[in-house]
């Protein structure tokens, strides 16, 4: 990520980059995730999905398992909160139907074996699952979802 | 100053921004648009949160000043910065512009 200092991933322990006084640091990430769930609770949301602080020059944001510590200057913030990430069951269908597609053209095109059909008729399924697979690919590139969802 | 009508009104106008606020001495000041919870309420949770944010300034050290916070709760994005809270739909707003607009 832009503007990337240190990266903590509390729930393995794993870190990258750096990351100052680490005990201490994932232990108070650990309590205040707690916390903050506790707290939308409070004021009637379900989901706690992200939670930045912001200092003079550098930020920590953090979610359940997860605090990625940046640099103010650098960091784009949109990026810090929201991403475009992939929706899966919208990219894998996507990519079957597209392979279906393709296959099927193949065999339309490239091999006897539908000469049963009339010749317009043979192009109509796969044109229908390219058409269908190529929208559902462009789908699952859209969807907004937070970084930090847990 | 965060306080100053022009940048609330700034505020205001950005992207996805559905209420203003100023937290003042014992409570939280509605400048602009509705808050989606009880004022009251919210205003004692944001006020644990910086409090309890003090412990982070102590542990990370590069943190210091504390400027204030954003958190994103179901759909909804509030961010605490210096004086000022802002409500937001959280899909929409322009995080970069309404973090750097109060200091660039």
């Amino acid at each position: 990520m832009r503007g990337e200092i240190g990266r903590l991933d509390v729930g393995k322990g794993r870190v990258s980059g750096q990351v100052p006084d680490l005990e201490r640091l994932s232990a108070i990430l650990k309590e205040d995730a707690e916390l903050g769930e506790r707290e939308a609770d409070e004021l009637g949301f379900r989901n706690l999905n992200g939670f930045v602080i912001i200092g003079e020059r550098t930020s920590v944001a953090f979610a359940k398992n997860e605090a990625v510590i940046v640099d103010n200057q650098s960091v784009d913030w949109n990026d810090l909160l929201v991403h475009y990430g992939l929706d899966r069951t919208y990219l894998s269908i996507g990519a079957v139907l597209t392979f279906f597609s393709i296959l099927l053209y193949y065999f339309v095109l490239g091999t006897r074996l539908f000469n049963y059909f009339a010749p317009e008729a043979r192009l109509y399924v796969p044109t229908l699952l390219l058409l269908l697979g190529l929208t559902m690919l462009g789908i699952s590139r859209s969807r907004p979802t937070y970084r930090f969802r847990k | 100053m965060v306080t100053e009508p022009a940048i609330l009104d700034k505020i205001w106008r950005a992207p996805g921004v559905t209420a203003v606020g100023l937290l003042r001495e014992g409570g939280l000041e509605v400048v602009k648009g509705q808050f989606v919870v009880d004022v009251n309420r919210l205003y004692v949770v944001l006020m644990r949160n910086l409090d309890r944010l003090k412990e982070y300034e102590r542990v990370l050290s590069q943190l210091s000043p504390l400027r204030g916070f954003i958190m994103v709760l179901d759909d909804v994005g509030f961010m605490v910065l210096d004086q000022l809270v802002v409500q937001t739909d959280a899909r929409k707003s322009d995080w970069d512009q309404l973090v750097r607009v109060v200091r660039p």
